[in-house]
Protein backbone atom coordinates (compact mmCIF):
# COMPACT_ATOMS: atom_id res chain seq x y z
CA UNK A 1 0.00 0.00 0.00
CA UNK A 2 2.58 2.76 -1.13
CA UNK A 3 -0.03 5.27 -1.77
CA UNK A 4 -1.05 5.34 1.55
CA UNK A 5 2.80 5.22 3.23
CA UNK A 6 3.80 8.12 0.78
CA UNK A 7 0.83 9.93 1.70
CA UNK A 8 2.32 13.15 4.21
CA UNK A 9 2.67 12.56 8.01
CA UNK A 10 -0.42 12.41 9.66
CA UNK A 11 -1.01 11.96 13.37
CA UNK A 12 -3.23 8.78 13.61
CA UNK A 13 0.23 7.01 12.82
CA UNK A 14 1.28 7.71 16.47
CA UNK A 15 -1.83 6.65 17.41
CA UNK A 16 -1.52 3.49 15.55
CA UNK A 17 1.96 3.02 17.04
CA UNK A 18 0.50 3.38 20.60
CA UNK A 19 -1.48 0.56 19.33
CA UNK A 20 0.55 -1.99 18.35
CA UNK A 21 3.08 -1.27 21.26
CA UNK A 22 0.11 -2.06 23.80
CA UNK A 23 -0.62 -5.58 21.43
CA UNK A 24 2.94 -5.93 21.70
CA UNK A 25 3.54 -5.54 25.28
CA UNK A 26 0.53 -8.13 25.95
CA UNK A 27 1.98 -10.37 23.86
CA UNK A 28 5.91 -10.19 25.26
CA UNK A 29 4.78 -9.76 29.11
CA UNK A 30 3.72 -13.59 29.84
CA UNK A 31 7.48 -14.70 28.66
CA UNK A 32 8.72 -11.85 29.82
CA UNK A 33 7.94 -12.28 33.28
CA UNK A 34 8.99 -15.93 32.84
CA UNK A 35 12.24 -15.03 32.03
CA UNK A 36 12.84 -12.39 34.89
CA UNK A 37 11.08 -15.18 37.09
CA UNK A 38 13.60 -17.70 36.17
CA UNK A 39 16.50 -15.66 37.72
CA UNK A 40 14.89 -14.88 40.81
CA UNK A 41 15.38 -16.65 44.29
CA UNK A 42 12.36 -18.90 45.59
CA UNK A 43 11.77 -16.63 48.31
CA UNK A 44 11.33 -13.65 46.06
CA UNK A 45 9.25 -15.72 43.54
CA UNK A 46 6.91 -15.62 46.40
CA UNK A 47 7.30 -11.77 47.27
CA UNK A 48 3.67 -9.89 47.55
CA UNK A 49 3.68 -7.72 45.90
CA UNK A 50 6.28 -9.17 43.37
CA UNK A 51 8.95 -7.41 42.59
CA UNK A 52 9.57 -6.95 39.07
CA UNK A 53 14.04 -7.48 38.34
CA UNK A 54 15.29 -9.61 40.38
CA UNK A 55 17.22 -8.14 43.19
CA UNK A 56 19.44 -10.73 44.09
CA UNK A 57 19.81 -12.34 40.26
CA UNK A 58 20.50 -16.03 40.58
CA UNK A 59 21.29 -18.57 38.09
CA UNK A 60 20.63 -21.63 40.80
CA UNK A 61 17.27 -22.43 38.90
CA UNK A 62 18.59 -23.00 35.80
CA UNK A 63 21.53 -25.28 37.99
CA UNK A 64 18.58 -27.35 39.74
CA UNK A 65 16.78 -27.95 35.78
CA UNK A 66 20.23 -28.58 34.26
CA UNK A 67 21.71 -31.05 37.17
CA UNK A 68 18.93 -32.50 38.71
CA UNK A 69 16.41 -32.88 36.34
CA UNK A 70 17.68 -34.65 33.84
CA UNK A 71 16.36 -31.46 31.23
CA UNK A 72 19.57 -32.28 29.49
CA UNK A 73 18.60 -36.05 28.75
CA UNK A 74 14.84 -34.43 27.60
CA UNK A 75 16.97 -31.80 25.16
CA UNK A 76 18.49 -34.45 23.37
CA UNK A 77 15.86 -36.30 23.37
CA UNK A 78 13.98 -33.76 21.39
CA UNK A 79 16.34 -33.02 19.08
CA UNK A 80 16.97 -36.33 18.03
CA UNK A 81 13.28 -36.82 17.99
CA UNK A 82 12.91 -33.79 15.73
CA UNK A 83 15.57 -34.13 13.60
CA UNK A 84 14.97 -37.79 12.84
CA UNK A 85 11.22 -36.55 12.06
CA UNK A 86 12.31 -33.42 10.03
CA UNK A 87 14.63 -35.91 7.50
CA UNK A 88 12.03 -38.39 7.20
CA UNK A 89 9.71 -36.03 5.95
CA UNK A 90 12.00 -34.35 4.01
CA UNK A 91 13.16 -37.40 2.10
CA UNK A 92 9.64 -38.37 1.58
CA UNK A 93 8.11 -35.43 0.44
CA UNK A 94 11.07 -35.50 -2.07
CA UNK A 95 10.32 -38.53 -3.33
CA UNK A 96 6.60 -38.64 -2.99
CA UNK A 97 6.30 -35.07 -4.16
CA UNK A 98 8.62 -35.10 -7.60
CA UNK A 99 7.02 -38.73 -8.79
CA UNK A 100 3.53 -37.19 -8.37
CA UNK A 101 4.37 -33.86 -10.66
CA UNK A 102 6.63 -34.90 -13.24
CA UNK A 103 5.75 -38.91 -13.55
CA UNK A 104 2.69 -40.62 -14.41
CA UNK A 105 1.91 -44.26 -13.48
CA UNK A 106 -1.16 -46.44 -12.34
CA UNK A 107 -3.91 -45.22 -9.68
CA UNK A 108 -1.99 -41.83 -9.34
CA UNK A 109 -5.02 -39.57 -9.24
CA UNK A 110 -6.37 -42.48 -6.76
CA UNK A 111 -3.11 -42.27 -4.29
CA UNK A 112 -2.76 -38.71 -4.43
CA UNK A 113 -6.18 -37.77 -3.48
CA UNK A 114 -5.74 -40.62 -0.80
CA UNK A 115 -2.37 -38.54 0.61
CA UNK A 116 -4.66 -35.13 0.75
CA UNK A 117 -7.27 -36.86 2.25
CA UNK A 118 -5.22 -37.58 4.92
CA UNK A 119 -3.83 -33.88 5.48
CA UNK A 120 -7.09 -32.92 7.45
CA UNK A 121 -7.59 -36.10 9.68
CA UNK A 122 -6.56 -34.34 12.65
CA UNK A 123 -3.93 -36.90 14.55
CA UNK A 124 -6.09 -36.76 17.43
CA UNK A 125 -8.85 -39.20 15.69
CA UNK A 126 -7.06 -42.03 15.20
CA UNK A 127 -4.17 -42.19 17.83
CA UNK A 128 -5.55 -45.05 19.47
CA UNK A 129 -5.14 -47.44 16.38
CA UNK A 130 -1.48 -45.84 15.96
CA UNK A 131 -0.89 -46.65 20.12
CA UNK A 132 -2.07 -50.44 19.45
CA UNK A 133 -0.20 -50.48 16.42
CA UNK A 134 2.84 -49.41 18.73
CA UNK A 135 2.26 -51.98 21.08
CA UNK A 136 1.93 -54.66 18.74
CA UNK A 137 5.66 -53.74 17.58
CA UNK A 138 6.47 -53.67 20.73
CA UNK A 139 8.24 -49.90 20.57
CA UNK A 140 6.85 -48.13 23.40
CA UNK A 141 9.25 -46.18 25.30
CA UNK A 142 11.92 -46.11 22.23
CA UNK A 143 12.54 -42.86 20.02
CA UNK A 144 11.19 -45.29 16.82
CA UNK A 145 8.09 -45.82 18.78
CA UNK A 146 7.60 -41.22 19.61
CA UNK A 147 8.65 -41.01 16.15
CA UNK A 148 6.30 -42.76 14.24
CA UNK A 149 3.42 -40.82 13.16
CA UNK A 150 5.51 -38.14 12.49
CA UNK A 151 7.69 -39.65 10.06
CA UNK A 152 5.58 -38.53 6.74
CA UNK A 153 3.24 -35.29 6.44
CA UNK A 154 0.87 -35.18 3.58
CA UNK A 155 1.11 -30.81 3.66
CA UNK A 156 4.89 -31.78 2.79
CA UNK A 157 4.55 -34.13 -0.33
CA UNK A 158 1.74 -31.65 -1.76
CA UNK A 159 3.90 -28.97 -1.26
CA UNK A 160 6.51 -30.21 -2.50
CA UNK A 161 4.87 -31.33 -5.68
CA UNK A 162 3.09 -27.49 -6.62
CA UNK A 163 6.70 -26.43 -6.46
CA UNK A 164 8.78 -29.67 -8.61
CA UNK A 165 5.51 -28.65 -10.89
CA UNK A 166 7.44 -25.71 -11.76
CA UNK A 167 10.66 -26.92 -12.52
CA UNK A 168 10.65 -27.21 -16.80
CA UNK A 169 10.20 -30.78 -18.67
CA UNK A 170 13.43 -29.46 -20.80
CA UNK A 171 16.13 -29.73 -17.96
CA UNK A 172 15.04 -33.33 -16.59
CA UNK A 173 14.93 -34.51 -20.47
CA UNK A 174 18.30 -32.69 -21.61
CA UNK A 175 19.95 -34.55 -18.31
CA UNK A 176 18.02 -38.07 -19.76
CA UNK A 177 19.43 -37.83 -23.50
CA UNK A 178 23.09 -37.03 -21.67
CA UNK A 179 22.19 -40.63 -20.28
CA UNK A 180 21.72 -39.41 -16.81
CA UNK A 181 20.12 -42.06 -14.16
CA UNK A 182 16.71 -41.09 -12.75
CA UNK A 183 17.95 -41.17 -9.35
CA UNK A 184 21.13 -38.87 -10.32
CA UNK A 185 18.40 -36.14 -12.09
CA UNK A 186 16.72 -36.42 -8.54
CA UNK A 187 19.96 -35.48 -6.43
CA UNK A 188 21.53 -33.20 -8.83
CA UNK A 189 18.87 -30.85 -10.44
CA UNK A 190 15.33 -31.38 -8.25
CA UNK A 191 16.89 -31.05 -4.85
CA UNK A 192 19.26 -28.05 -5.80
CA UNK A 193 16.22 -26.54 -7.72
CA UNK A 194 13.95 -26.85 -4.35
CA UNK A 195 16.27 -25.80 -1.77
CA UNK A 196 14.34 -22.94 -0.61
CA UNK A 197 10.71 -24.61 -0.07
CA UNK A 198 12.51 -27.99 1.35
CA UNK A 199 14.21 -25.22 3.80
CA UNK A 200 11.03 -23.89 4.39
CA UNK A 201 9.52 -27.19 5.20
CA UNK A 202 12.32 -28.70 7.09
CA UNK A 203 12.11 -25.71 9.64
CA UNK A 204 8.08 -26.19 9.57
CA UNK A 205 8.50 -30.43 10.90
CA UNK A 206 10.96 -29.73 12.90
CA UNK A 207 9.25 -27.16 14.89
CA UNK A 208 5.95 -29.03 14.89
CA UNK A 209 7.70 -31.98 15.97
CA UNK A 210 9.44 -30.17 18.83
CA UNK A 211 6.37 -29.16 20.10
CA UNK A 212 4.11 -32.76 19.41
CA UNK A 213 3.23 -33.35 22.85
CA UNK A 214 -0.32 -35.09 23.33
CA UNK A 215 1.68 -38.82 21.05
CA UNK A 216 4.66 -38.80 23.67
CA UNK A 217 2.31 -38.33 26.81
CA UNK A 218 0.86 -41.37 25.62
CA UNK A 219 3.27 -44.28 24.66
CA UNK A 220 6.20 -42.77 26.93
CA UNK A 221 6.74 -43.32 30.79
CA UNK A 222 9.91 -43.58 31.46
CA UNK A 223 12.38 -40.68 32.25
CA UNK A 224 14.49 -41.91 29.61
CA UNK A 225 12.37 -40.78 26.47
CA UNK A 226 10.80 -38.02 28.04
CA UNK A 227 10.95 -35.26 25.68
CA UNK A 228 11.42 -31.69 26.75
CA UNK A 229 7.85 -30.76 26.54
CA UNK A 230 6.74 -33.83 28.35
CA UNK A 231 9.64 -33.04 30.96
CA UNK A 232 8.35 -30.13 31.56
CA UNK A 233 5.01 -31.00 32.28
CA UNK A 234 5.72 -33.55 34.19
CA UNK A 235 7.91 -31.57 36.63
CA UNK A 236 5.00 -28.85 36.61
CA UNK A 237 2.57 -31.19 38.01
CA UNK A 238 5.34 -32.59 40.30
CA UNK A 239 7.32 -29.48 41.92
CA UNK A 240 4.21 -26.97 41.35
CA UNK A 241 5.47 -25.04 44.57
CA UNK A 242 9.14 -24.79 43.84
CA UNK A 243 8.42 -22.07 40.77
CA UNK A 244 11.68 -21.21 39.64
CA UNK A 245 13.31 -24.13 38.65
CA UNK A 246 9.69 -24.86 36.38
CA UNK A 247 10.45 -21.12 34.85
CA UNK A 248 13.97 -22.11 34.02
CA UNK A 249 12.52 -25.14 32.27
CA UNK A 250 9.54 -23.33 30.26
CA UNK A 251 12.38 -20.66 29.44
CA UNK A 252 15.07 -23.66 28.19
CA UNK A 253 12.07 -25.67 26.27
CA UNK A 254 11.51 -22.22 24.18
CA UNK A 255 15.22 -21.26 23.58
CA UNK A 256 15.44 -23.65 20.65
CA UNK A 257 12.61 -22.68 18.97
CA UNK A 258 12.97 -19.01 19.58
CA UNK A 259 16.48 -19.03 17.99
CA UNK A 260 15.87 -20.97 15.19
CA UNK A 261 12.92 -18.30 14.34
CA UNK A 262 15.17 -15.24 14.85
CA UNK A 263 18.05 -16.68 12.91
CA UNK A 264 15.68 -17.95 9.90
CA UNK A 265 12.46 -16.01 10.38
CA UNK A 266 11.88 -15.45 6.91
CA UNK A 267 11.98 -19.23 6.07
CA UNK A 268 9.87 -19.68 9.14
CA UNK A 269 7.25 -17.41 9.00
CA UNK A 270 6.80 -18.77 5.27
CA UNK A 271 6.98 -22.59 6.32
CA UNK A 272 4.27 -22.39 9.01
CA UNK A 273 1.57 -19.80 7.02
CA UNK A 274 2.20 -22.25 3.92
CA UNK A 275 1.23 -24.94 5.61
CA UNK A 276 -1.98 -23.27 6.11
CA UNK A 277 -2.33 -22.96 2.45
CA UNK A 278 -2.43 -26.51 1.40
CA UNK A 279 -6.20 -25.99 0.97
CA UNK B 1 13.45 -45.09 -30.80
CA UNK B 2 10.16 -47.19 -30.14
CA UNK B 3 12.28 -49.43 -28.12
CA UNK B 4 14.19 -46.26 -26.52
CA UNK B 5 10.88 -44.91 -25.56
CA UNK B 6 9.34 -48.04 -24.20
CA UNK B 7 12.88 -48.63 -21.87
CA UNK B 8 12.32 -45.34 -20.95
CA UNK B 9 8.79 -45.77 -19.81
CA UNK B 10 9.87 -48.41 -18.20
CA UNK B 11 13.01 -46.86 -16.26
CA UNK B 12 10.16 -44.41 -14.89
CA UNK B 13 7.98 -46.90 -13.73
CA UNK B 14 10.36 -48.64 -12.07
CA UNK B 15 12.01 -44.84 -10.06
CA UNK B 16 8.79 -43.98 -9.14
CA UNK B 17 7.98 -47.66 -7.56
CA UNK B 18 11.61 -47.39 -5.81
CA UNK B 19 10.73 -43.57 -4.39
CA UNK B 20 7.17 -43.03 -4.37
CA UNK B 21 6.49 -46.82 -3.29
CA UNK B 22 7.80 -47.35 0.27
CA UNK B 23 6.01 -43.50 0.29
CA UNK B 24 2.66 -44.60 0.48
CA UNK B 25 3.17 -48.12 2.08
CA UNK B 26 4.13 -45.56 5.08
CA UNK B 27 1.07 -43.30 4.30
CA UNK B 28 -1.08 -46.66 4.24
CA UNK B 29 0.70 -47.76 7.60
CA UNK B 30 1.05 -45.01 9.45
CA UNK B 31 -2.33 -43.09 8.45
CA UNK B 32 -4.61 -44.87 6.37
CA UNK B 33 -4.90 -47.99 8.44
CA UNK B 34 -5.13 -46.87 11.49
CA UNK B 35 -8.15 -44.58 10.36
CA UNK B 36 -10.55 -47.35 9.19
CA UNK B 37 -9.32 -48.98 12.01
CA UNK B 38 -10.32 -46.36 14.42
CA UNK B 39 -13.85 -46.18 12.70
CA UNK B 40 -13.83 -50.38 13.27
CA UNK B 41 -12.64 -49.99 16.69
CA UNK B 42 -15.77 -47.74 17.36
CA UNK B 43 -18.24 -50.63 16.79
CA UNK B 44 -16.58 -52.87 19.22
CA UNK B 45 -15.83 -53.03 22.92
CA UNK B 46 -11.84 -53.29 22.26
CA UNK B 47 -10.19 -52.74 25.61
CA UNK B 48 -6.55 -52.87 26.73
CA UNK B 49 -8.14 -55.75 29.50
CA UNK B 50 -10.08 -57.63 26.88
CA UNK B 51 -8.62 -59.90 24.91
CA UNK B 52 -11.00 -60.44 22.10
CA UNK B 53 -13.33 -57.58 21.45
CA UNK B 54 -16.92 -58.19 20.24
CA UNK B 55 -19.07 -56.09 17.93
CA UNK B 56 -21.18 -53.90 19.84
CA UNK B 57 -22.97 -52.14 16.92
CA UNK B 58 -23.82 -48.65 17.97
CA UNK B 59 -23.77 -49.16 21.21
CA UNK B 60 -20.25 -46.88 21.64
CA UNK B 61 -22.49 -44.11 20.31
CA UNK B 62 -25.61 -44.77 22.16
CA UNK B 63 -23.55 -44.24 25.31
CA UNK B 64 -22.22 -40.95 24.73
CA UNK B 65 -25.47 -39.42 24.83
CA UNK B 66 -25.65 -40.32 28.43
CA UNK B 67 -22.27 -39.54 29.71
CA UNK B 68 -21.95 -36.28 31.28
CA UNK B 69 -18.23 -35.94 30.93
CA UNK B 70 -18.65 -36.19 27.10
CA UNK B 71 -21.22 -33.83 27.54
CA UNK B 72 -20.02 -31.14 29.25
CA UNK B 73 -16.80 -31.76 27.28
CA UNK B 74 -18.31 -31.26 24.19
CA UNK B 75 -20.43 -28.00 24.93
CA UNK B 76 -17.18 -26.53 26.68
CA UNK B 77 -14.88 -27.46 23.06
CA UNK B 78 -17.37 -25.67 21.22
CA UNK B 79 -17.88 -22.75 23.20
CA UNK B 80 -14.03 -22.13 23.18
CA UNK B 81 -14.27 -23.13 19.69
CA UNK B 82 -16.41 -20.10 19.03
CA UNK B 83 -15.33 -17.23 21.19
CA UNK B 84 -11.83 -17.88 20.16
CA UNK B 85 -12.25 -18.21 16.74
CA UNK B 86 -14.70 -14.87 16.57
CA UNK B 87 -11.85 -12.99 18.76
CA UNK B 88 -8.83 -14.15 17.25
CA UNK B 89 -9.39 -13.69 13.78
CA UNK B 90 -10.75 -9.92 14.77
CA UNK B 91 -8.00 -9.18 16.68
CA UNK B 92 -5.89 -10.58 13.47
CA UNK B 93 -7.69 -8.58 11.14
CA UNK B 94 -7.37 -5.31 13.11
CA UNK B 95 -3.94 -5.53 13.49
CA UNK B 96 -3.39 -6.46 10.33
CA UNK B 97 -5.12 -3.58 8.90
CA UNK B 98 -3.60 -1.27 10.72
CA UNK B 99 -0.28 -2.88 10.13
CA UNK B 100 -0.37 -1.80 6.48
CA UNK B 101 -0.16 1.08 7.47
CA UNK B 102 3.20 1.54 9.50
CA UNK B 103 5.69 0.74 6.74
CA UNK B 104 8.39 -0.57 7.78
CA UNK B 105 7.93 -0.80 11.32
CA UNK B 106 5.58 -3.39 10.35
CA UNK B 107 8.37 -6.58 10.08
CA UNK B 108 9.28 -5.99 13.97
CA UNK B 109 5.76 -5.73 15.31
CA UNK B 110 5.43 -9.17 12.90
CA UNK B 111 8.22 -10.51 14.38
CA UNK B 112 6.81 -9.67 17.96
CA UNK B 113 3.68 -10.83 17.53
CA UNK B 114 4.68 -14.63 16.02
CA UNK B 115 6.59 -15.37 19.48
CA UNK B 116 3.71 -17.08 21.11
CA UNK B 117 2.80 -19.24 17.71
CA UNK B 118 7.19 -19.99 18.06
CA UNK B 119 6.34 -21.14 21.72
CA UNK B 120 4.72 -24.46 22.19
CA UNK B 121 1.66 -25.39 23.98
CA UNK B 122 3.16 -26.91 26.99
CA UNK B 123 5.90 -23.75 28.08
CA UNK B 124 3.12 -21.12 26.96
CA UNK B 125 0.56 -23.00 29.71
CA UNK B 126 3.22 -23.31 32.02
CA UNK B 127 3.75 -19.68 31.44
CA UNK B 128 0.14 -18.68 32.21
CA UNK B 129 -0.93 -21.01 34.62
CA UNK B 130 1.95 -19.07 36.94
CA UNK B 131 0.32 -15.91 35.93
CA UNK B 132 -3.32 -16.78 36.61
CA UNK B 133 -1.93 -18.73 39.93
CA UNK B 134 -4.11 -16.90 42.67
CA UNK B 135 -1.69 -15.86 44.87
CA UNK B 136 1.09 -15.35 43.50
CA UNK B 137 -0.22 -14.73 40.10
CA UNK B 138 0.39 -11.50 38.10
CA UNK B 139 -3.20 -11.64 37.02
CA UNK B 140 -4.58 -11.42 40.34
CA UNK B 141 -1.88 -9.16 41.24
CA UNK B 142 -2.78 -6.37 38.92
CA UNK B 143 -6.50 -7.00 40.04
CA UNK B 144 -5.47 -5.69 43.22
CA UNK B 145 -3.84 -2.76 41.86
CA UNK B 146 -7.10 -1.82 40.13
CA UNK B 147 -9.10 -2.49 43.65
CA UNK B 148 -10.65 -5.57 42.21
CA UNK B 149 -10.99 -8.32 43.77
CA UNK B 150 -9.06 -11.96 43.22
CA UNK B 151 -10.57 -14.68 40.79
CA UNK B 152 -9.18 -18.32 41.53
CA UNK B 153 -8.97 -18.19 37.60
CA UNK B 154 -8.20 -22.07 37.36
CA UNK B 155 -10.05 -23.42 40.38
CA UNK B 156 -13.33 -22.53 39.53
CA UNK B 157 -15.51 -23.65 36.68
CA UNK B 158 -16.93 -20.38 35.70
CA UNK B 159 -13.41 -19.13 35.47
CA UNK B 160 -11.37 -21.53 34.01
CA UNK B 161 -12.91 -21.56 30.63
CA UNK B 162 -12.18 -17.38 30.48
CA UNK B 163 -8.48 -18.57 31.17
CA UNK B 164 -8.10 -20.72 28.47
CA UNK B 165 -9.50 -19.27 25.85
CA UNK B 166 -7.04 -15.71 26.74
CA UNK B 167 -4.17 -18.33 26.58
CA UNK B 168 -5.43 -19.69 23.32
CA UNK B 169 -6.06 -16.04 21.70
CA UNK B 170 -2.58 -15.22 22.82
CA UNK B 171 -0.88 -18.59 21.53
CA UNK B 172 -2.70 -17.89 18.00
CA UNK B 173 -3.40 -14.46 17.31
CA UNK B 174 -0.24 -13.60 15.31
CA UNK B 175 -0.50 -16.79 13.59
CA UNK B 176 -3.77 -15.79 11.60
CA UNK B 177 -2.62 -11.92 11.62
CA UNK B 178 0.32 -13.38 9.38
CA UNK B 179 -2.10 -15.02 7.06
CA UNK B 180 -4.14 -11.72 6.79
CA UNK B 181 -0.77 -9.88 5.83
CA UNK B 182 0.19 -12.33 3.10
CA UNK B 183 -3.51 -11.69 1.98
CA UNK B 184 -3.45 -8.12 2.14
CA UNK B 185 -0.02 -7.16 0.24
CA UNK B 186 -1.23 -9.28 -2.52
CA UNK B 187 -3.90 -6.58 -2.79
CA UNK B 188 -2.66 -4.49 -5.85
CA UNK B 189 -1.90 -0.66 -4.72
CA UNK B 190 -3.82 0.23 -7.87
CA UNK B 191 -6.79 -0.58 -6.31
CA UNK B 192 -6.62 2.11 -3.15
CA UNK B 193 -4.99 4.27 -5.65
CA UNK B 194 -7.56 4.87 -7.73
CA UNK B 195 -10.27 4.68 -4.97
CA UNK B 196 -8.79 7.42 -3.07
CA UNK B 197 -8.67 9.51 -6.24
CA UNK B 198 -12.42 8.80 -6.74
CA UNK B 199 -12.51 10.35 -3.36
CA UNK B 200 -13.18 7.33 -0.92
CA UNK B 201 -12.06 7.48 2.76
CA UNK B 202 -10.43 4.80 4.44
CA UNK B 203 -13.87 3.67 5.87
CA UNK B 204 -15.09 2.82 2.35
CA UNK B 205 -11.72 1.58 1.22
CA UNK B 206 -11.62 -1.22 3.58
CA UNK B 207 -15.19 -2.01 3.62
CA UNK B 208 -15.51 -2.16 -0.85
CA UNK B 209 -12.09 -3.08 -1.65
CA UNK B 210 -10.06 -4.90 1.34
CA UNK B 211 -13.01 -7.13 2.80
CA UNK B 212 -13.90 -8.81 -0.27
CA UNK B 213 -10.53 -9.22 -1.77
CA UNK B 214 -9.34 -10.21 1.61
CA UNK B 215 -12.81 -12.81 1.52
CA UNK B 216 -10.98 -15.67 0.56
CA UNK B 217 -7.91 -15.40 3.16
CA UNK B 218 -10.85 -14.65 5.44
CA UNK B 219 -12.71 -17.90 4.64
CA UNK B 220 -9.59 -20.20 4.90
CA UNK B 221 -8.28 -18.54 8.33
CA UNK B 222 -11.70 -19.26 10.09
CA UNK B 223 -11.79 -23.10 8.79
CA UNK B 224 -8.35 -23.46 9.49
CA UNK B 225 -9.42 -21.83 12.79
CA UNK B 226 -12.31 -23.80 13.78
CA UNK B 227 -10.36 -26.85 13.38
CA UNK B 228 -7.48 -25.86 15.32
CA UNK B 229 -9.45 -24.43 18.19
CA UNK B 230 -12.08 -28.11 18.32
CA UNK B 231 -9.00 -29.59 18.83
CA UNK B 232 -7.80 -28.11 22.15
CA UNK B 233 -5.87 -30.48 24.51
CA UNK B 234 -2.49 -29.20 25.84
CA UNK B 235 -3.66 -25.94 26.79
CA UNK B 236 -6.49 -27.61 29.37
CA UNK B 237 -4.19 -30.60 30.02
CA UNK B 238 -1.22 -28.86 31.19
CA UNK B 239 -2.84 -26.17 32.81
CA UNK B 240 -5.95 -26.84 34.10
CA UNK B 241 -4.95 -30.13 35.47
CA UNK B 242 -4.35 -31.18 38.93
CA UNK B 243 -0.71 -30.37 40.18
CA UNK B 244 0.75 -30.79 44.08
CA UNK B 245 0.45 -27.67 45.70
CA UNK B 246 -1.94 -26.18 43.24
CA UNK B 247 -5.13 -27.73 42.60
CA UNK B 248 -7.72 -27.19 39.87
CA UNK B 249 -10.38 -27.31 38.09
CA UNK B 250 -10.68 -30.14 35.46
CA UNK B 251 -11.42 -28.07 31.84
CA UNK B 252 -12.84 -31.11 30.13
CA UNK B 253 -12.59 -30.69 26.45
CA UNK B 254 -13.31 -33.31 23.48
CA UNK B 255 -9.95 -34.61 22.95
CA UNK B 256 -9.33 -34.78 26.66
CA UNK B 257 -11.99 -37.13 26.70
CA UNK B 258 -10.83 -39.57 23.92
CA UNK B 259 -7.26 -39.30 25.86
CA UNK B 260 -8.94 -40.23 29.44
CA UNK B 261 -11.34 -43.04 28.15
CA UNK B 262 -8.74 -44.66 25.49
CA UNK B 263 -5.08 -44.12 27.77
CA UNK B 264 -6.82 -44.20 31.19
CA UNK B 265 -9.77 -46.31 31.69
CA UNK B 266 -8.43 -48.28 28.77
CA UNK B 267 -11.78 -48.25 26.61
CA UNK B 268 -10.36 -48.10 23.61
CA UNK B 269 -13.88 -48.66 21.59
CA UNK B 270 -15.34 -46.41 23.17
CA UNK B 271 -12.72 -43.50 22.63
CA UNK B 272 -12.84 -44.62 19.17
CA UNK B 273 -16.27 -43.48 19.04
CA UNK B 274 -15.93 -40.26 20.45
CA UNK B 275 -12.72 -39.82 18.04
CA UNK B 276 -15.49 -40.58 15.27
CA UNK B 277 -17.53 -37.42 16.87
CA UNK B 278 -14.13 -35.38 16.57
CA UNK B 279 -13.42 -37.01 12.63
CA UNK B 280 -17.19 -36.28 12.03
CA UNK B 281 -17.11 -32.41 13.07
CA UNK B 282 -14.37 -31.79 10.91
CA UNK B 283 -15.51 -33.25 7.54
CA UNK B 284 -18.62 -31.15 8.02
CA UNK B 285 -16.53 -28.02 8.31
CA UNK B 286 -14.27 -29.06 5.56
CA UNK B 287 -17.08 -29.85 3.12
CA UNK B 288 -18.71 -26.60 4.45
CA UNK B 289 -15.81 -24.48 3.23
CA UNK B 290 -15.95 -26.81 -0.19
CA UNK B 291 -19.42 -25.50 -0.88
CA UNK B 292 -18.97 -21.97 0.52
CA UNK B 293 -15.71 -21.86 -1.87
CA UNK B 294 -17.78 -23.67 -4.74
CA UNK B 295 -20.76 -21.03 -4.77
CA UNK B 296 -18.33 -18.02 -4.89
CA UNK B 297 -16.25 -19.78 -8.27
CA UNK B 298 -20.18 -19.90 -9.57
Amino acid sequence: MKSIRSKPFDGSIIFIHIILCLGALCILSPILWMLLTSFKTGEEILRVPPTIFPQYATLNNYHTVLTIQQFPRFIFNSFLISSLSTLSVLVTSIFGGYAFAKFDFPLKKFFFTLILATAIVPFEVYMISVYITIGKLNLYNSYLGIVFPILIMSFGVFFIRQHCISIPNELLDAARVDGAAEFWILKSVVVPLSKTPLMALGIFAFSEAWAFFIWPLIIVNTREFYTIELGLMIFQKMYYIEHGPIAAGAIISIVPMLTIFFILREQFIQGVTLSGMKS
Amino acid sequence: MIKFVQNAKKRHLLFVLCTLGPVIVLFFYIRIIPIVKTAWYSFTDYSLLKVNPSFVGFHNYAIMFHDTAFKEALSNTLTVTVVCVLITLTLALFFSVILMRVGRASAVYELIYFIPVVTPWVPASVIWRWLFDPSYGLVNQLFSLLHLPPQSWLQSPDHVIIAIIIISIWKTVGYYMVIFNVGLRNIPDIFYEAATIDGANRRKQFRYITLPLLKPIFLFAAIMAVIQFFNVFTVAYVASADNQGSPSYEFKVLVWEIYRNGFNYYKMGYASAQAMVLLAFVLIIVLLQFKVAGNEID
